[in-house]
């Protein structure tokens, strides 16, 4: 054996970060298990260890539907697309904003709930919000006609700055969607 | 939906200048009307506007187009259950005129939120920067190599002579284009190959003064071939092409 696989150098998660590091896609906990022999269970817990250890650092590790993957520092875009020479995105539209909340705040949702919630057509905004990589199809639903549904893609925490869907602002927002109608 | 910038003086939407522009649709508009009012989103507060709403999108009659029907869809609705909260209600159907404008008032609350939420995506997106992953080195693909057996060397070689016999001084006189007859050149080449036995299309291609000619080489070599008359051997890449009569 010429590497050091299991060495007693090399902690669990040093073991996780150049995983991270090295993987060019985003890798679940289930992925690193295998890798690592270990459990699931235990490389989760470090996982969330490191994020919130990363928190503070210039790298991030955010997580999307359960995998994890490094990015670069929100505030550090601007430097980032000057070395990367990366044009600034044009920002996003009401139109397209509306529909991406509906998406990000209550996926997987599909077309026809985005139409039936904003009450307009909203085929150019989520053809907008695909073509940015920012929704994804993740899915098709068991209702009549098996509509796509959409969610979030791991790009859409990685545009707002946010280290996963859980750090999306007004959550309670969720629970306060029908409330009960005390005025008539 | 151009053609309706502001209300008209006497409108409902006359204290406030406006355009459907504004609106991101019918929810918007209805959802602008009852906060306008300071109003909770109710049955009743839906109810209430329902002459302000219809009267806004009365202005839009005149561009008329698809976001506009929209707008126009939600007024007839709204009509309707209007109407029937206004009539005594003597049938079935009281139940469900109040389901339908309660349903609504629903919907407005829900789309309310999505407001919201689009608000908050909207400040981080100006305030917040955004992530970007580490370049990937690309995993190796697969590129097609010509020959495995070619060398630096050879290809060297090969655009060394290519080289050479571009730089050869063009023929001075340009002499009309000779036609060739292919079925002449075949014959000719095959008397050639009996006597030469071993020969190189190189020095073949080398005889030829034109390009036609050239390709007329060319085509005979190769129906030769495609006839059993001769052997075309290359032992390496790039190499050169040996002609053989087959006769051997």
């Amino acid at each position: 054996m010429t590497e050091h696989s299991s060495d007693h150098s090399l902690g669990l998660e040093e073991a996780i970060e150049s995983l991270l590091f090295v993987s060019d896609e985003d890798l679940g906990p289930d992925d690193i298990a295998s890798v690592l022999d270990s459990t699931t269970a235990i490389i989760e817990a470090r996982l969330h260890k490191l994020q919130s250890e990363y928190a503070s650092r210039g790298i991030h590790i955010i997580e999307h539907q359960g995998k994890y993957r490094m990015v670069s520092h929100p505030h550090a875009s601007l430097y980032c697309r000057k070395l990367l020479g990366l044009d600034p995105t044009t920002k996003l539209t009401q139109a397209s904003l509306e529909t991406l909340a509906i998406i990000a705040y209550r996926q997987p949702v599909s077309r026809g709930d985005l139409e039936r919630i904003r009450g307009v057509n909203c085929d150019s905004s989520l053809s907008n919000l695909l073509s940015r990589g920012l929704v994804k199809m993740i899915g098709r639903s068991d209702r009549i006609g098996r509509p796509q549904l959409y969610g979030t893609s791991p790009s859409f925490l990685m545009y707002f700055g946010i280290d996963s869907l859980t750090s999306l602002p007004s959550q309670e927002l969720l629970a306060d969607n029908h409330p009960p109608n005390t005025d008539i | 939906m151009t053609g309706w910038r502001t209300g008209s003086p006497n409108s409902a939407l006359s204290g406030f200048n406006v355009s459907l522009d504004q609106f991101e649709g019918p929810f918007d508009l209805l959802l602008h009307l009852i906060e306008k009012d300071g109003m909770d989103i109710t049955s009743v507060s839906v109810l209430a506007v329902t002459a302000q709403y219809v009267q806004a999108v009365d202005l839009l009659s005149a561009s008329y187009n698809d976001a506009t029907s929209e707008f126009i869809s939600l007024a007839a609705n709204l009509l309707l259950l209007k109407s029937r909260a206004l009539l005594p209600s003597t049938d079935m159907e009281d139940e469900d005129d109040d389901d339908d404008a309660d349903d609504l008032a629903a919907r407005l609350r829900e789309y309310r939120t999505v407001r919201i939420m689009a608000n908050e995506l909207s400040q981080m997106q100006l305030k917040n920067g955004s992530s970007f992953i580490r370049i990937a080195e690309p995993k190796l693909g697969s590129y097609t190599a010509v020959s495995k057996s070619g060398t630096i060397e050879q290809l060297t070689q090969a655009l060394t002579a290519m080289i050479t016999r571009l730089n050869s001084p063009p023929p001075t006189i340009v002499t009309p284009v000779p036609r060739f007859n292919l079925k002449a050149r075949i014959e000719t080449l095959r008397k050639q190959i009996v006597i030469a036995n071993d020969l190189r299309f190189a020095a073949l291609a080398a005889d030829c003064t034109s390009t036609l000619e050239l390709v007329y080489t060319f085509l005979a070599v190769l129906h030769l071939a495609s006839n059993g008359d001769i052997r075309l051997k290359q032992k390496k890449g790039f190499g050169p092409i040996q002609i053989e009569s087959a006769d051997n």
